[in-house]
């Protein structure tokens, strides 16, 4: 049973941001703090989960993946609430008459530090709760709910292109340099956002402009999903005007491209500095794997991400903890802090790559590395020494 | 999401490879490649999210439930000459399938894919 009830940690995370968003003034940023808090000090201290539990009632599993929907559309709703002049919906009033919080005069201290922290939080659990959801119902092609509701879940981060561009782009070219996700060695997290960004867009659209291509349909019509896409990204910032006017659209915008920037940071994570020969089969090797017990649950086994590589045909239930595979730096939230800060993400990062290159790559993968150490401008890998020690020739 | 309604209707079926006559039963919601990697029959694969091509089979005969849109990768006319992608075809029916042999033995050749013991 607990098996089942371990991920509610994923639904309960998003509480805090919801309390924060409501009680208003210097509340605003409680959810992406108590997620810092909370997650950080979780995997630091509680170790990892590789259990391999057998679920009979999947069914149990789906529900809470689809409880992600109206959960974002929740969080967007008080997230936008702090920002209007009425009272839509009548929430303010509800908390009134239901806790005795009078949260629209709370409303009126709201500063413009507040809103930061509220854009902060509010898109941490469009990454946490929108793209992680939509990434494992988006891999369900042969399911069409789970599609569609995969697709709207990463719209909230101006990305349902990356139902497209990660299962049939970024699953076929992993750790090869035609990847936009996989960051080479040396580059920072901030340029990977926005290279990642721009190159994953333009493989989404060519993947599709193919596709229909192949179909005889025509690009620029309503049968291109891409397209679609950013179809569904209006109809939430139309939304967003509704409920809270200009500002409602500013802050989604805000906070919906820093969710997908967290995106991004995570596949910097999860792929930075592979190398592989884009003909050869996918190997749990080929992506950094993370096995904490609090990023796990909180992200639907995510984490377990060379198996999920490996085997992209398997659903998050079964996948396995490989805990022979190569290992991020810590939990998930954790090494996106790291990954912030580039001397410290190298600091750790480099002594992981060398350890890559002895343990897990193979000759023709020591080339390569050999050849992205010289092209990474990182003084510690440059010279290959490690590498010409062990007779590769760099 | 809604499997769980249909009940147990999902069958096993007879999965033949018209290569070596070697034939395998598949298990419910198993696709071709599963059922082949679990007879020991090496088929060529990459990515095993129907994004690359390698799996490409062709369907000789019976029916299968495309789990993607084959047209991601392949050509109108391949669909018409009855090629799918066997990473993403669950059987519907009993089906005979033919691997490209002269593609496997280039990947095995160029040590781009491992053999599988039986």
């Amino acid at each position: 049973m607990f098996h089942y009830i371990k991920f509610i940690l994923f639904h309960l995370t998003v509480l805090p941001a919801i309390i924060g968003f409501t009680l208003g003034g210097s509340w605003l940023s409680l959810g992406i703090f108590s997620m810092i808090i909370f997650i950080v000090s979780g995997d630091l201290l509680l170790g990892e989960d590789t259990t391999t539990p057998n679920y009979r009632h999947k069914w149990l599993l789906n529900l809470q993946l689809y409880a992600a929907l109206p959960l974002i559309f929740l969080v967007l709703f008080v997230f936008l609430w702090t920002v209007t002049d009425g009272d839509p919906l009548g929430y303010g009033a509800w908390i009134q008459s239901t806790f005795g919080y009078d949260a629209l005069a709370a409303r009126e201290t709201n500063d413009i530090g507040g809103y930061v922290g509220a854009i902060f939080s509010a898109g941490l659990f469009i990454a946490v709760v929108g793209t992680n959801i939509g990434h494992e119902l988006t891999h369900r092609t042969w399911d069409p709910l789970a599609l569609i509701v995969g697709r709207w879940l990463l719209s909230f981060s101006f990305d349902a292109g990356f139902s497209i561009e990660h299962v049939y782009g970024h699953h076929v070219r992993l750790g090869s340099k035609k990847d936009p996700a996989t960051a080479p060695r040396g580059r920072s997290v901030y340029r990977h956002i926005v290279m990642s960004t721009y190159l994953g867009n333009i493989s989404a659209y060519n993947i599709e402009k193919n596709r229909l291509e192949k179909s005889n349909l025509p690009v620029i019509s309503i049968h291109n999903r891409y397209l679609r896409g950013w179809l569904m990204t209006a109809a939430i910032l139309v939304l967003s005007y509704v409920i809270a006017g200009v500002a409602g659209v500013v802050m989604f915008t805000f906070a919906g491209l820093w969710g997908k920037s967290i995106l991004e940071i995570v596949n910097y994570m999860e792929h930075y500095g592979i190398v592989r020969n884009i003909e050869v089969p996918v190997e749990p090797k080929h992506s950094w794997n993370s096995n904490k017990k609090i990023s796990s649950w909180a992200l639907f086994n995510l984490p377990r991400h060379s198996h999920h590589h490996a085997k992209g045909d398997v659903p998050f239930w079964d996948l396995k903890p490989y805990e022979g595979a190569p290992m991020m730096i810590n939990g998930y939230l954790t090494t996106v802090l790291i990954a912030l800060i580039p001397p410290l993400w190298h600091h750790f990062m480099t002594p992981k790559l060398i350890e890559w290159d002895e343990k897990y790559a193979n000759d023709e993968e020591r080339i390569m590395a050999a050849r992205a150490n010289r092209e990474s401008g990182l003084a510690d890998l440059q010279d290959n020494g490690y590498l010409k020690a062990m007779g590769v020739p760099v | 999401m809604f499997d769980f309604l249909k009940g147990n209707r999902q069958k096993r079926h007879e999965l033949t490879f018209s290569n070596s006559d070697q034939s395998v039963t598949t298990l419910p919601n198993e696709t071709v490649l599963q059922a082949a990697e679990r007879a020991g029959v090496t088929m060529p694969y990459r990515c095993r999210v129907g994004g690359c091509g390698t799996c490409k089979c062709r369907l000789l005969a019976g029916e299968i439930k495309p789990l993607t849109e084959f047209s991601y990768v392949l050509s109108s006319e391949q669909l018409q000459e009855g090629y799918i992608l066997a990473c993403q075809s669950v059987p519907k029916s009993d089906i005979k399938v033919e691997i490209d042999l002269q593609k496997l033995a280039i990947l095995i050749e160029k040590n781009l894919i491992k053999t599988q013991v039986g």
